[in-house]
């Protein structure tokens, strides 16, 4: 028998069942129950010294009711059996709380699963002391420390999250996700310029991540780079043929088309994709997908419904094939769950969010993407401080990280404080070649915000070439 | 003592001393919130009760946190063991010199209304329903494409082994919405959000009013062509400038990290004589007012920069032990986060002149009432820069054409000196950032 919680007071399935029973006597249509445990854990070493050492453990439960297609969640990380049965009331309470101005929820159909899923691991973070933790980060912060680079910052990451979704209709979904990470930051200065520098790199998986990867190539070459860019001109403004690099590619079609691709911004009027469903978007030679689990992508088996996240395709050759959705966005829309209904924690009401969004490796190498460009730019991902996005016009402005000018087909100097904007859908028909090198990335450190939650995602996809893009620069 | 949070966290004291620990902090919140959630109509209802407790453990110039979201006995004790061993394998940190000694509680006015604690779930949906309204009756075409009213009360208990145990409880409200506009078209929408502690205060009407009226503008809305000219910057808008601009950089913190352009310029004239910045920790009804700072530390007015030259930073207690002075009260975290210094109520002090009359002397400019992208404006180089999302071309004083999709960018640190050539009287704020309206003499607009 599976047990849910046993600590500090008594929860299990049985003590959910009852509830869920209770629940539907007191009037509810569905009741879904969702528990959340997260154990994390981070080390700051910032110029030789340790800064921060901390470690925490949360969990709570949050319990949704839908009553003549009024939603009402109530939440708490209490867990006696007084709680939980007031916060039942209170979920249906909230439900009944207004007879007027309601917009119903109603969930689309779906299979009902019993299944249990984690992340692959092979070492436990707890298998390391923090001795030989910080022995690493001290390592690699060190070996970061070049002259000219005036602060460097180490920070390591690693954290175990377990939801368990149940609901009335009979759904028993249980998700382990690990993870793990390490990130650098280095500033660079030089005469009165100052440039900053920083990359992660994070994997759904044990402490292995971290005890298996030479740091400190990755923290020097962090520091190499901040060197260079500090030295590095800014180019003109003006209208370049541009290579985006994978994280460059991930960061600006996860913003700039994924929310538009969500099916409760669609729904809502906010989404530029609205109406345009078999309609083309984008250059024949772009196919979009949303993934729940993927190589060094984010691991998202099941979404907070219970539903399987499985592979969605967004966008075909060009044509835009379908949106993400929840249960509640699909029912809208006359559609399945594509299974990306997730939550922060477990008392937020679920969003339609993406999970693994890339865009699909075509043909080319990235030689052969060099080749025939004059002059144009090789926007680079890592380092870049993001951008943002009006997703119902489809505007975007995005800072990229320090990047390259290309000369002749070939790549030249390096070149810093370079940003890029424009409209997505234009963009994406700009794409004249897609590479074959798909590269995906997610982030312990960071997430993605919606709606006042944060979600981790992955994103990514290859090199590719668009004929034309907007740099600002030197003005 | 009175409380069971109170006896909990002197247990962990307790404990904490009798492992060998040479200083014990401990801090816990407790959070009721609650929230309605608008799409077109009113979609979700939801209540929570968050807990949290964290431990900082001092050794020999050591320190470790944990942290736990349980508020038993067992789970205190686990965390303080935990805390202890943390702070044990750490290298001594040489700056460290002790945990806030000074602490204590002041009188503040408006930072808690009973009747938020009181609020039943029906007078929530209430104003939900005056959002609804609000919008359709203002134009039929119109809908709430997003919106939210959420409600909180949050307790936050500080003891430390050198004083007395604090316990402080600060209400909130507060609102956004975005209206959208069924008539074929672009979508553009409009948006508005307000924050305050006191639930009468909360003007759920006159917020959506404002986002209804931007939601039409911006479906008339056209960029400009290339040009420079005077801008003139929203009260709440230009809150969000002084929090970028200073939020980070003007901490003890970024300058004793050498990561602020203010390091070493105290003294120095670093805007022109009609600028005058401080931090106001205990204003009446401020959204970052409270009794004492997240370390147990009186909250007060920072005087930052006045008639133009800069006078100081914001310090929590580590960093004002290392510059050998006294915390500001700035002290910022949450319960499995440390202390570090930031903003209490950043207030930029008000000019003469009011919104017309600013509109009324401006030949040739641009009214800003949202942007995007403003974020990411660099307060280490004074980039300023932003896309317009809904803004008025001023011409001969009057408000004419609605404008989007054009870039404004200029250099703050240049408008500090010498932009700033007009400074209204209405401040308004967005989260704890309080200015009036300001017009820029000359920004950069390029269209997108």
């Amino acid at each position: 028998m599976l047990l849910l919680y046993m600590e500090p007071e008594v929860y299990s399935q049985e003590l959910v069942e009852h509830l869920i029973e209770y629940a539907t006597r007191q009037g509810a249509d569905y009741v879904a129950f969702l528990f959340q445990e997260e154990d994390s854990g981070s080390m700051v070493v910032e110029n030789g010294e340790l800064k921060a050492f901390e470690e925490g453990k949360s969990s709570g439960l949050g319990i949704r009711v839908l009553v003549d297609g009024s939603l009402g969640i109530a939440s708490s990380t209490k867990f006696s059996l007084q709680v939980l049965k007031e916060s039942v009331k209170y979920a249906l309470r909230m439900a009944k709380a207004s007879k007027k101005g309601i917009e119903k929820t109603c969930l689309s159909d779906t299979e009902p699963l019993k299944t249990t899923i984690e992340s692959a691991w092979k070492k436990n973070p707890d298998d390391f002391s923090d001795e030989e933790k910080l022995k690493l980060l001290l390592e690699t912060n060190k070996a970061a420390q070049l002259e000219g680079i005036v602060s460097s910052n180490t920070r390591m990451g690693w954290m175990t999250e377990r939801r368990l979704f149940q609901s009335s209709e009979g759904a028993l979904v249980e998700t382990t996700v690990h993870m793990a990470g390490l990130a650098h930051s280095a500033i660079a200065s030089s005469g009165d310029r100052m440039e900053s520098m920083f990359d992660s790199k994070s994997r759904c998986a044990g402490f292995e991540f971290i005890s298996d990867v030479d740091w400190q190539e990755f923290s020097s070459n962090i520091s190499n780079t901040a060197l260079k860019a500090v030295q590095a001109p800014t180019p003109e403004s003006g209208t370049y043929k541009v290579i985006a690099d994978p994280a460059m590619v991930g960061l600006i079609f996860h913003e700039a088309l994924g929310h538009a691709s969500e099916g409760d911004l669609v729904t809502s009027g906010e989404s530029v994709l609205e109406g345009c469903l078999g309609k083309k978007v984008a250059s024949p030679l772009v196919t979009i997908v949303d993934q729940g689990i993927v190589e060094d992508g984010f691991y998202v088996p099941f979404d907070d419904e219970g539903v399987e996240k499985k592979r969605q395709i967004v966008v075909e050759k060009g044509f835009l094939r379908g949106f993400l959705h929840s249960r509640s966005s699909a029912m809208k829309l006359g559609c399945q769950s594509t299974g990306n209904a997730r939550c922060q924690s477990f008392g937020d009401k679920p969003l339609v969010r993406q999970t693994n969004y890339f865009i699909e490796g075509g043909d080319r190498s990235f030689e052969e993407l060099l080749e025939g460009i004059d002059s144009g730019i090789y926007l680079c991902g890592s380092g870049a401080r993001g951008g943002e996005v009006d997703v119902g016009r489809g505007a975007f402005t995005f800072s990229s990280g320090p990047s390259f000018a290309i000369k002749k087909g070939e790549l030249a100097e390096m070149i810093r404080g370079v940003s890029v904007g424009g409209m997505v859908l234009d963009t994406l028909n700009r794409v004249t070649a897609v590479g074959k090198d798909v590269s995906i990335e997610t982030s312990i450190f960071g997430g993605c915000g919606k709606d006042g939650q944060r979600a981790r995602v992955g994103h990514g996809g290859p090199h590719i070439l668009i004929e034309k893009m907007a740099i600002g620069g030197k003005s | 003592m009175k409380s069971r949070v109170a006896y909990l966290a002197k247990n962990i004291l307790h404990l904490g001393e009798k492992l060998g620990a040479n200083e014990v902090e401990v801090y816990i919140d407790e959070t009721r919130l609650r929230n309605i959630g608008l799409v077109k109509g009113i979609e979700t209802l939801s209540s929570s009760f968050i807990t949290g407790l964290g431990v900082r453990i001092v050794s020999e110039k050591r320190v470790g946190l944990s942290s736990t979201s349980l508020l038993t006995r067992e789970a205190g004790e686990q965390t303080t063991r935990r805390a202890y061993s943390m702070a044990k394998v750490s290298p001594p940190n040489n700056d460290w010199v002790s945990l806030a000694k000074k602490t204590g509680s002041i009188d503040v006015e408006g930072v808690f209304d009973p009747e938020i604690e009181n609020l039943e779930p029906e007078n929530m949906s209430e104003a939900a329903l005056e959002m609804l309204g609000t919008v359709s009756e203002r134009d039929s075409d119109l809908f709430v494409a997003r919106g939210t009213i959420q409600t909180g009360v949050k307790t936050t208990t500080i003891v430390n082994n050198y004083g007395q145990e604090l316990e402080r409880k600060e209400s909130f409200a507060s609102t956004y919405v975005t209206v959208g506009s069924s008539i074929p078209g672009d979508k553009s929408l409009g948006n508005e959000a307000g924050e305050t502690h006191i639930w009468r205060d909360l003007n759920v009407e006159e917020i959506s009013r404002e986002a209804s009226e931007r939601a039409i503008t911006a479906k008339k809305a056209r960029p400009i062509p290339s040009t420079s000219i005077p801008i003139i910057w929203r009260n709440k808008l230009f809150a969000n400038v002084l929090s970028i601009m200073f939020g980070g950089t003007l901490s003890a913190d970024a300058v004793q990290k050498k990561r602020s352009p203010w390091g070493g310029k105290i003294g120095s004239e670093i805007a022109s004589a009609s600028f005058t910045l401080g931090d106001e920790g205990s204003v009446s009804f401020g959204i970052g007012t409270r009794q004492f700072d997240d370390e147990g530390v009186p909250q007060r007015t920072v005087s930052l920069i006045k008639d133009g030259i800069l006078k100081g930073y914001i310090y929590d207690t580590f960093t004002a032990n290392k510059d050998g002075i006294e915390s500001t009260g700035n002290a910022s975290r949450t319960y499995d986060s440390p202390p570090r210094p930031s903003p209490n109520n950043l207030y930029l002090s008000s000019g003469k002149m009011s919104l017309n009359e600013i509109l009324k002397e401006t030949r040739n400019g641009l009214y800003l009432q949202e942007l995007i992208g403003l974020w990411l404006s660099n307060p280490v180089s004074g980039y300023l820069g932003a896309t317009v999302a809904n803004g008025s071309l001023v011409e001969d004083g009057e408000v004419t054409h609605p404008v989007k999709g054009v870039l404004i960018s200029g250099n703050f640190f240049d408008i500090m000196k010498n932009g700033m050539d007009m400074i209204g009287q209405d401040v308004d704020h967005s989260g704890g950032s309080y200015s009036p309206t300001v017009r820029v003499a000359s920004m950069s607009v390029t269209p997108q």
